[in-house]
């Protein structure tokens, strides 16, 4: 039998008022943050704004349910994490690949220099700091998505590596070791297509 | 014509195993993530071979370079809309 609740409200009508104002004030706050981490993870305007849908449709549903065990950027994050896998599944996209730490460390001979500008900027350097930009989003959207989600969550937008873990469900220990890999390939891309124009490198089982 | 001198000391050769071993924990070492006997260790490491120095700034110039990549904000417009289709979407549920 359900508990009775003081703050139950009289009829459907107000209930619903009562949803939709509470919806408001979520969206006003956080659409912003939310489209952000939609467009680093998705890549593209259109997929990003079809993720954002999801993750308010779903926090609309579950609102009710949030009891303020993480903070609500944090649950937002956990609920787009859950929409982009069923984006995902739903597209039947290629299987997740897995990259060897091995393959991703860069020996003598197969090093190259990376052109990454520092903070100190020249003029030039500002010119060409967009085509930087676009080439590591290319870079990133190269990724594993489960490689991609760690980097753009920790690295893009932030959080510690304990609220990746909650967010992801992962171990700090396991958020970390696919950061690593991670930053390891995205350096690779931007080396590779900024200095030599190597490939990728070799995929291989996660050690 | 001079001739060099033979050193004792064999000078370090990148792509032994220790240089794997360090770069396997650069990130933590770049995120102050580790005991301060590794750090001081990667450190020394990182003094003596320049191309582990060399990947470690570039890794780190990577992660900058996250760190600053803003991206298109949603326009007014497109924030109405959204809103507009979640609630649509939630009155059909």
């Amino acid at each position: 039998m359900p508990s009775r609740s003081p703050k139950q409200p009289q009829d459907g009508a107000a209930a619903d008022a009562q949803s939709v104002a509470a919806f408001d004030r979520l969206y006003r706050d956080h659409v912003d943050r939310m489209y952000r981490f939609a467009q680093r993870l998705c890549g593209s305007p259109e997929d990003a704004k079809d993720l954002v849908q999801e993750t308010f449709l779903s926090a609309y549903r579950s609102l009710k349910d949030f009891r303020g065990e993480s903070s609500v950027s944090t649950w937002l994050y956990t609920i787009a994490a859950h929409a982009c896998q069923r984006m995902r599944r739903k597209r039947k996209g290629e299987p997740e690949r897995e990259l060897s730490l091995d393959a991703l460390i860069p020996t003598s001979d197969g090093d190259m220099p990376l052109q990454v500008p520092g903070e100190d900027l020249s003029p030039e350097e500002r010119l060409q700091y967009k085509e930087l930009r676009q080439s590591l989003f290319a870079a990133v959207h190269q990724l594993p998505k489960k490689y991609r989600m760690v980097l753009v969550l920790r690295d893009m937008e932030g959080l510690s590596a304990k609220e990746v873990g909650a967010v992801m469900g992962l171990t700090e220990r396991a958020v970390k070791s696919r950061l690593h890999r991670a930053r390891l390939f995205v350096r690779h891309e931007l080396g590779g297509q900024h200095a030599t124009g190597k490939g990728r490198p070799a995929m291989g089982a996660e050690d | 014509m001079t001739t060099r001198r033979r050193t004792t000391r064999a000078p370090h050769r990148h792509s032994t195993a220790h240089c794997r071993k360090i770069l396997r924990t650069i990130s933590g070492y770049l995120d102050n993530d580790l005991p301060k006997s590794m750090c001081a260790e990667i450190r020394k490491h990182l003094g003596a071979c320049p191309e582990c120095e060399r990947v470690v700034r570039s890794l780190k110039r990577t992660i900058n370079l996250c760190k600053r990549a803003d991206v298109a904000r949603l326009t007014a417009h497109d924030k109405t809309r959204l809103r507009k289709e979640i609630l649509a979407a939630v009155s059909r549920l």
